[in-house]
């Protein structure tokens, strides 16, 4: 009883025993093996995705609209001194709306991964596993800024529209450790989620707690000027963690 | 030529407690294998290693010739890894799940995957989600073979699955390894179906190789021998000489790689007279339970 069918003509059909050449024979691996990563973790996502998409732009729009009414009811300087006298923060409920996205996205990009340890599926392709884990972050943090820009863009927009020069800038260091932490967020959740070993992961949620705090310390316009590069060193230093619970979870430690 | 797998001297241990020691056992191309144990005896622990997600306390697990947690990419593509439970992305649907798999692997047959999933008569925008756990696993086994990997390492095939599906793994992987020229091998606690496919058998117990053999020479050689006897004695397991001795108020039995004429004598020798000593067949289940006992 024959159950397997003979390789097609135009099907690859090598001699077992030999290795195959992949690099010689496909051109290109590396992007069609991220592409293929984007497009499983697109279609894992594409739902929530759009659903936090809509609501993200939804929100920052509302906030917008809450300005533009804000400048039709009282003049623009009755607006700018509430910013520069009263620290008014006008986008001060979005605040935590990128970490929001981030934990949420983290959460739903890889919980569907370790539940029943999947992860070794992926593990398991042809390619590096600190490559597979690193495709799936890269994604991730697309996807991310595909849920934050759009909010940024209407921000900006809006700062441009209603305010001067000078504001815009103080509006865009104020808003920048809000996004980072949307970053964090989903680097500390990929890393909890990824460590197999519960001590880790304990260790992992409070150093992510610290560290999240770190984001929302000061409710005033230009507190981060001084030390937003060294937050953004940081969140971007945050891209090893998950790569370390993810070699701890293949070693078995 | 490399063997597929080779294991040399494997230790682990969790803790203080040991899961494997000093295992060593080899799958040469053309063979199918089947990793037999009770629960806990060191399968899952041995086929974690060999996919390298388990660093061994000692030892080494070579596949191809390259050591078992660095495998290139290259040898990666040639291994094909049924997970325990057919664990698969069960989000995607069948034309999805086969698009991103094909991506990945540059011996990809489309034709075998078709030709497995049709057999499931469902859309190809069936979601593996909704899918039985036996549609699921044969999804699985489909996305394996139509990577056309040279060696094939199936941990607990059988789990989940009816008597029906169970028949189709074992034919499939029989088709598969027809040509004689790729290695696989499975664990399933189902020994029965195992019968007449493998070719070789490593029995573990207790974390140790009990049994390295082919199936021809285990059927041939291991024999049991009921008799009846009035005299009262233990159950005896001999580990070394692989030999039991089970008492039983009707029949008593031995169990090992012996003739009659040596069945007599280590009756004789252990003063257990026995009377109407004869051989019985026995099937691979049989063997495997009369090596590991029954409880």
């Amino acid at each position: 009883m024959h159950l397997l069918v003979a390789p097609t003509a135009g099907s690859a059909s090598p001699t077992p025993g030999t290795a195959p050449q992949i690099a010689a024979e496909q051109p290109g691996p590396a992007r069609r093996f991220f592409r293929a990563t984007a497009y499983k973790e697109w279609i894992k996502l594409r739902l929530a995705w759009t659903l936090m998409a809509l609501g993200s732009i939804g929100f920052a729009a509302y906030l917008c609209l809450r300005l533009r009414q804000l400048h039709q009811f009282h003049d623009a300087v009755s607006v700018w001194s509430a910013w520069i006298f009263k620290g008014y923060l006008f986008f001060a409920p979005f605040r935590h709306l990128p970490l929001a996205a981030g934990v949420a996205l983290g959460l739903l990009q890889f919980l569907p991964e370790t539940s029943q340890r999947r992860i070794r599926l992926a593990l398991h392709l042809p390619l590096g596993e600190e490559r597979v884990i690193t495709h799936h972050l890269l994604v991730g943090l697309l996807l991310l800024t595909g849920l934050i820009a759009p909010a940024i863009v209407l921000f900006a927009m809006t700062g441009w529209r209603y305010f001067p020069l000078e504001f815009q800038r103080n509006l865009a260091l104020t808003l920048a450790p809000w996004f980072l932490a949307g970053y964090a967020g989903y680097l500390l959740t990929a890393t909890v989620l990824l460590e197999s070993a519960w001590r880790y992961r304990l260790f992992h949620l409070l150093l992510g707690g610290a560290a999240l705090r770190l984001f929302f310390l000061g409710e005033f316009y230009d507190v981060y000027q001084r030390i937003l590069p060294g937050l953004t060193l940081w969140t971007c230093a945050l891209f090893v963690l998950p790569l370390l619970s993810a070699y701890r979870f293949r070693k078995g430690l | 030529m490399h063997p597929v797998i080779e294991c040399r001297h494997l230790t682990h241990y969790y803790g203080s407690k040991p899961a494997l020691c000093d295992v060593s056992w080899s799958l040469k191309p053309g063979r199918i294998l089947g990793l037999l144990g009770r629960n806990g005896a060191g399968k899952t622990t041995t086929i974690n290693i060999l996919n390298s997600f388990l660093t061994p306390t000692a030892g080494l697990c070579l596949l191809f010739g390259e050591a078992a947690d660095r495998l290139s990419p290259a040898t990666k593509a040639r291994i094909g890894y049924l997970i325990e439970g057919h664990v698969q992305y069960d989000f995607f649907n069948l034309h999805q799940i086969e698009r991103f798999y094909a991506a990945f692997y540059p011996r990809w047959n489309t034709a075998i995957y078709r030709h497995l999933v049709g057999k499931l008569d469902l859309a190809p925008s069936q979601r593996i989600s909704s899918m039985s756990c036996g549609q699921r696993s044969q999804v699985a086994l489909a996305l394996i073979l139509a990577q056309q990997p040279d060696l094939i390492i199936m941990d607990d095939y059988s789990m989940g699955l009816d008597p029906g599906y169970r028949r189709l793994f074992v034919e499939v992987i029989r088709d598969y390894a027809a040509d004689g020229r790729r290695g696989i091998l499975l664990t399933s606690h189902i020994v029965q179906d195992l019968e007449g496919l493998v070719d070789d058998v490593v029995i573990y117990q207790h974390g140790r190789v009990l049994v390295d053999s082919t199936v021809a020479a285990l059927t041939d050689g291991f024999r049991k021998y009921s008799f009846v006897t009035h005299d009262s004695f233990p159950d005896i397991f001999d580990p070394v000489r692989l030999l039991r001795l089970e008492h039983h108020p009707k029949r008593s039995a031995l169990y090992g790689f012996l003739d009659l004429e040596n069945a007599r004598r280590e009756l004789e020798r252990r003063h257990i007279q026995a009377h109407d000593l004869r051989a019985e067949s026995l099937t691979l289940e049989d063997i495997f339970i009369a090596l590991t006992g029954k409880y």
